[in-house]
């Protein structure tokens, strides 16, 4: 009688080589987080240097590092609602995307107000998670929170996270517009007027992979801004502080590891 | 401002790829045994065996912090070898392979040889053999057995006990 142990080591394979550990570990360091990350201050880094009105953002490259390219400005076009290939053929951003994005609805335009508070107060953020209303756009990507399980179920994990502000402040209403360009194809998607300038590119266009070059505008219209940025800063676990006059101050929307488990 | 500077940690620093490269070479054979034990099929397990260490060494700073990163490292490679198994195309291939194996087991009949143990393991149920494998070959605890298979303890220890009880049945002489 032997030990079922002692039975399932002898009967376990073994591997037919050993592992390159080495091109495992490269591997690790060259992809998702630390791109993401580099390209997530990328994008930061254009939209302060933009200052508003149209800004193209670039990310950073594969191995990661400073921005690439400068985000320059362009004038304003025409926003309108759906997602269209670069030829102006429609095309289903969520479909095409669809094996990266792992439970995320097929809807691509689903989410951003659902999330929102009714009475457009910015809810509490998530860990990681900024919720800025100035001047600028960023973005984050953030690992999940329990990225253990979940990656195990639904392979890559990730949470990405968009929060932009216009220019000059918040303000409800208006449109923005997410360009993603991978492997020489572009998908546009314009959010519906009611929409909110903020939002996660996970629900809305699908997944943003780092890699992606990305673009998110929003059309100068100054005049329907408040005059002074409010400049709050929502953080984790902190409520935010009474809007200011004008127009309801925006929610913000997260996709945790939930949404694609 | 809005970048999640906590996602920098995720990525193992350049002084981690030593240790890394280490512990990627430590459990790989463990991994691919334990993969390879659940889903008969070797080629897939190292495949999956991989795809567990990389995400490993993506989260190391938080995966090296852990009482067990093997643990945890397992937990995702069942995970993905559970998911795998599930598929389909795996099942087939699976079943397959089983047929092969069985008709390899009854033609030489050679029950000390690891195809035929292998056989045997493969032929129980699912779950028993999902909790054989993380019990006692990649010597999870009945505790970590169970939060990676989701489910209590005591549903852990009634499933390697009647996976013990099968492999008895099927003549093999093995004991917890």
């Amino acid at each position: 009688m032997s030990h079922v142990r002692d039975f399932l080591t002898a009967a376990a394979p073994e591997p037919s080589r050993p592992i390159d550990a080495a091109a495992v570990v490269r591997r690790a360091r060259s992809s998702t987080w630390q791109r993401g990350v580099a390209w997530g201050a990328g994008v930061v880094a254009a939209i302060l240097a933009a200052g508003g009105g149209w800004a193209q953002l670039a990310p950073a490259g594969p191995e990661g590092g400073t921005s690439q390219e400068a985000a320059h400005v362009r004038g304003p076009e025409i926003a309108a609602s759906g997602a269209r290939s670069s030829s102006g053929r429609e095309i289903p951003v969520a479909a095409r995307f669809a094996s990266e994005q792992r439970g995320a609805p097929a809807n691509g335009s689903a989410g951003i107000r659902e999330a929102a508070p009714a009475n457009g107060a910015a809810p509490e953020s998530q860990a990681g998670d900024d919720a800025d209303f100035g001047p600028s756009w960023s973005f984050s990507r953030q690992p999940s929170k329990d990225s253990e399980g979940c990656s195990a179920r639904t392979g890559e994990v990730e949470s990405c996270t968009y929060v932009a502000t216009r220019p000059g402040g918040y303000r409800a209403g208006g449109t923005y517009r997410i360009v993603i360009e991978r492997d020489g194809q572009t998908a546009v998607y314009d959010t519906p007027a009611e929409d909110q300038p903020k939002g996660n590119p996970c629900r809305d266009v699908g997944f943003i992979l780092p890699g992606d070059r990305v673009t998110v505008s929003v059309p100068p219209a100054p005049e329907q801004w408040p005059s002074e940025s409010p400049n709050v800063t929502t953080q984790p676990g902190r409520s935010p502080p009474p809007p200011p006059p004008g127009p309801p101050p925006l929610g913000s929307v997260s996709v945790g590891p939930d949404a694609h488990c | 401002m809005g970048v999640s500077a906590g996602a920098a940690g995720e990525v193992p620093a350049a002084g981690q790829e030593v240790d890394l490269e280490a512990f990627c070479r430590r459990e790989h054979p463990r991994l691919v045994g334990s993969v390879g034990l659940y889903l008969n099929d070797v080629s897939l397990a190292e495949e999956i065996a991989q795809e567990a260490l990389l995400r490993a060494c993506r989260a190391w700073p938080r995966v090296q912090q852990l009482e067990s990163p093997g643990g945890w490292t397992h937990r995702v490679a069942m995970n993905l070898a559970v998911s795998a198994a599930r598929s389909r195309r795996t099942r087939q291939r699976v079943d397959e392979r089983l047929a092969t194996y069985a008709r390899r087991f009854a033609e030489h009949s050679d029950r000390t040889s690891a195809i035929a143990m292998r056989t045997a393991v493969a032929s129980l149920p699912e779950r028993q053999r999902e909790a054989l494998v993380l019990r006692y070959y990649a010597d999870l605890s009945v505790a970590d057995t169970a939060e990676a298979m989701g489910c209590p303890e005591g549903t852990v220890k009634t499933l390697t006990k009647r996976a013990v009880e099968a492999l008895r049945d099927k003549g093999w002489e093995v004991e917890e």
